[in-house]
């Protein structure tokens, strides 16, 4: 298991993404796109610690594999979204799995985005940007 | 004493082959931590480079770094950009595959296709699955009938990356035996088919009519999938008359997702109890699929079955057939039986997840109410 946080990226003020993935590449490769753009990163590679680290320093938007070690990003989802206190998160499912039911299951778990892997981490960030622009709920 | 030595003996000499192979064990494990290390080593310098190629928008020139790479260093991170060319599309995997391309592995791959070894075999076959290439279908669709199944399916899957439709036929050919050696897993020759949409219409209209049964199942599972409205008619002819129940079975899915109103008397007949469960139960499903109004009578009337998962399956199918349906539902909740505790956990399901309203001034069912309020009914 692994945290990290990367407090260098800017000086000014920006949202907070936590990041989580079992896969290295795709946690280095989102994590540096983020950090490129000055997001503040939260990282982690397992869905237990993504979800201690969401309860413990709620982040603005959480991008989440699927497909984790202990917890997959679905259930993380699903306990975001059942605590009161983490209703402000915005969540991004990033996965492999592409299948219409599978992409369903995000949405009406309450995902606000949902990004199939081999993805453009152009489009993610994107993406990232649009989610953060929404109103709370 | 002749007895007890040999006890001895064969003890020592058990406990001396364990000691060497535990040896062995740590010795590879060790060897495979110090290779894993060097291969960390050579990659480190290199790593912000790829992470910058394959993150997109290089103006740092990460690009022409990694041209320079030295001949030492480059299976490291040659490993890495194939590693990180399966996950990233768009012009950065453009620039990754334009690297190994450079480096001339591409070129290489297409030699070792005929490699002695499957493993150089398999690794081509995916290496040219990434250069996403059509010219190369041409040397991937032979390896379908590689005598590897490790092969085989990197081919498969490779020609899936590159979305070619001219391999649809031979896909479709590769998921049956050839020589005793087992076809492709229909699964996978079904997803890289999706994969294809439009382009593999041809295709499936002639796997329908195969003489082999896992031909014409995974057919079925693409007009499925793509929800071929064309292929109905080749449908409707399996159903009736397809001996197979691995074809039956996603023949109806497909026809629920495919069909129309003329499906329901056939589909209806595959509920009958003479059919074998998993049969009645892909029916049940096909049947809600359609979302006819005339199929809601035929799946209240399964309510009160002996099969448990078909009820439920009947229960959900009227939800998504809409008001027809809850209608059904309601009207089956107000009984005092099974059918009556099926449509009521039916009905209640349906209402937490916000899929039944009922007008205003109707009065909430027994169910729903007890759904609102948390209790049981």
């Amino acid at each position: 298991m692994q945290v990290g946080v990367d407090e260098s990226s800017m000086a000014m003020k920006l949202a907070t993404v936590l990041v989580a993935d079992d896969d290295r590449d795709i946690r280095d490769l989102v994590s540096f796109k983020l950090s490129q753009a000055g997001f503040r990163l939260q990282v982690c590679d397992d869905g237990i610690t993504a979800l201690a680290a969401i309860e413990a320093e709620p982040p603005d938007l959480a991008v989440l594999d699927v497909m984790m070690p202990g917890l997959s990003g679905i259930d993380v989802l699903r306990k975001v979204r059942d605590d009161e206190r983490l209703h402000g998160v915005r969540v991004i499912l990033l996965t492999a799995r592409s299948r219409d039911a599978d992409v369903d299951a995000g949405f009406a778990t309450g995902a606000d985005d949902y990004i199939i892997k081999p993805f453009s981490p152009r489009e993610l960030l994107h993406r990232v940007n649009a989610v953060l622009a929404r109103p709370r709920p | 004493m002749i007895g007890q030595a040999l006890l001895i003996a064969v003890s020592l000499g058990l406990g001396l082959a364990c000691a060497v192979l535990a040896v062995l064990v740590a010795a590879a494990r060790l060897g495979r931590l110090m290779a894993g290390a060097a291969r960390e080593a050579r990659l480190a310098p290199h790593r912000e480079a790829l992470l910058v190629l394959a993150a997109g928008g290089d103006e740092d020139g990460a690009a022409a770094a990694l041209r320079t790479v030295s001949k030492r260093d480059w299976p490291a991170v040659r490993d890495q950009v194939v590693a990180l060319l399966g996950k990233v599309r768009g012009d950065p995997a453009d620039e990754l595959a334009w690297l190994l391309d450079e480096r001339g592995e591409f070129r290489r791959a297409r030699a070792a296709v005929r490699s002695r070894r499957a493993i150089t075999r398999a690794r081509a076959a995916w290496l040219l699955g990434l250069a996403r290439q059509p010219q190369d279908v041409t040397l991937l669709l032979p390896l379908l009938a590689d005598r590897s199944a490790g092969v085989r399916g990197a081919a498969a899957r490779s020609l899936g990356s590159i979305g070619d439709p001219v391999a649809a036929a031979a896909l479709f050919e590769a998921v049956q035996p050839v020589g005793g050696r087992p076809g492709i897993p229909a699964a996978l020759a079904a997803e890289t088919l999706i994969g294809f949409g439009a382009g593999a219409v041809p295709a499936v209209a002639g796997a329908l009519a195969a003489a082999d049964a896992t031909v014409r199942a995974v057919a079925a599972m693409v007009a499925a999938e793509l929800a071929l409205a064309a292929m109905a008619p080749q449908l409707r002819s399996l159903l009736s008359s397809d001996p197979v129940l691995e074809v039956r079975v996603p023949v109806v899915r497909a026809l629920g997702v495919a069909g129309g109103a003329e499906d329901i008397a056939g589909l209806a007949a595959q509920t009958s109890a003479t059919q074998p469960p998993v049969v009645r139960r892909a029916a049940v499903q096909a049947l809600g699929e359609l979302g006819h109004p005339d199929a809601a009578p035929v799946l209240a009337g399964l309510l009160p079955d002996q099969d448990v998962r078909l009820t439920q399956n009947a229960g959900d199918a009227l939800v998504e057939i809409g008001p027809p349906g809850l209608r059904e539902l309601l009207r089956a909740s107000e009984g005092n039986d099974q059918a009556a505790r099926v449509a009521a956990g039916s009905l209640a399901v349906a209402w937490l997840r916000g899929r039944v309203q009922l007008p205003d001034g109707v009065p909430l069912p027994g169910a729903l109410t007890a759904a609102r309020d948390g209790s049981p009914r």
